[in-house]
């Protein structure tokens, strides 16, 4: 179960995976940033599939999408369905990325649901951000990846709060 | 002739990339199907000479596919193509059968390395 892991093991799972998967798909390293009030920008969102209800967004500008999109189907022209789904499958590769590193800790595995497309960047309603990495691209591009946990309920941020130090 | 590959795997972006990846290759994508039940569906229809199978998608997984597929075609070659990649998850694959295992994000030379593989 994911919460049995500290704040500080899960971020630098995120971080590691999040920059080691977008290094060897597009090629581009991630610094720390600030998100970009600029451009449009869209969320891709999953649920991890156990009771905790927890999920994880990734928010990135539409520039970030496309070139995600271009080096993973190695096509210069991008639809917006072939940028939704290529973000959905970037986010799925992240998580099961994200799951197998977690499994030494968890010794369970963890699965996900199929990931969710929104325009503009996206928590779900009811939900508190428990983990939040902002990202900045060689081309100043910005993304963020969001660990969003329920706001309220025994495994509310509350519970969180207490046992792992949410700020 | 070209060996043919059925890709398996809820997302169509595989089946671009596949297609993109083997361009150039002894290998050809011959069918694409969505889920499990489809793969076991068509199998006999297609008759591949490999299948790569995601494991987690709607319905039965794909290692569960993957063992249906094997028992009814104890011949089949198959490749787990998945995120997935904790040593359960590789010991379940190598349990059920299926010839080797590769990490998305997929790249080219890892690609033709599993085909390869699923071949000898």
């Amino acid at each position: 179960m994911i919460n049995i892991i500290s704040r500080e093991r899960l971020t630098e799972i995120f971080d590691g995976v999040i920059r080691e998967i977008t290094r060897q798909v597009v090629g581009v390293n991630l610094s720390p940033g600030e998100l970009s009030s600029a451009g449009e920008r869209y969320t891709v969102y999953i649920k991890f599939d156990d009771h905790l209800g927890t999920g994880l967004s990734f928010c990135a500008e539409r520039a970030v999408f496309i070139r995600v999109a271009q080096c993973m189907i190695m096509e210069e022209d991008i639809s917006s369905e072939d940028m939704e789904a290529v973000a959905q499958e970037y986010l799925n590769i992240l998580c099961g990325h994200i799951a197998a590193r977690l499994f030494p800790d968890t010794k369970t595995p963890v699965r996900f649901s199929v990931p969710a497309f929104y325009p503009g960047r996206y928590v779900p309603e009811g939900y508190a951000e428990h983990i939040v990495l902002t990202y900045t691209s060689d081309q100043q591009e910005s993304a963020q990846l969001i660990h969003c946990v329920p706001a309220e309920g025994a495994y509310g941020a509350a519970a969180w709060k207490q046992t792992k130090g949410v700020d | 002739m070209k060996k043919r590959v059925m890709v398996v795997d809820d997302s169509r972006v595989m089946e671009l990339q596949i297609c993109k990846l083997l361009e150039g290759s002894k290998f050809e994508v011959v069918a694409y199907c969505e889920n499990g039940e489809e793969a076991i569906s068509r199998y006999e229809e297609i008759q591949p000479d490999i299948v790569t199978m995601d494991i987690i998608m709607p319905g039965i997984d794909g290692l569960e596919a993957a063992q249906v597929l094997l028992e009814e075609h104890p011949d089949a070659r198959i490749v787990i193509v998945s995120s997935l990649i904790c040593e359960e998850t590789i010991q379940d694959a190598e349990a059920i059968g299926a010839k080797t295992f590769l990490y998305k994000p997929v790249q080219k030379e890892g690609l033709l390395k599993a085909l390869e593989k699923a071949m000898m």
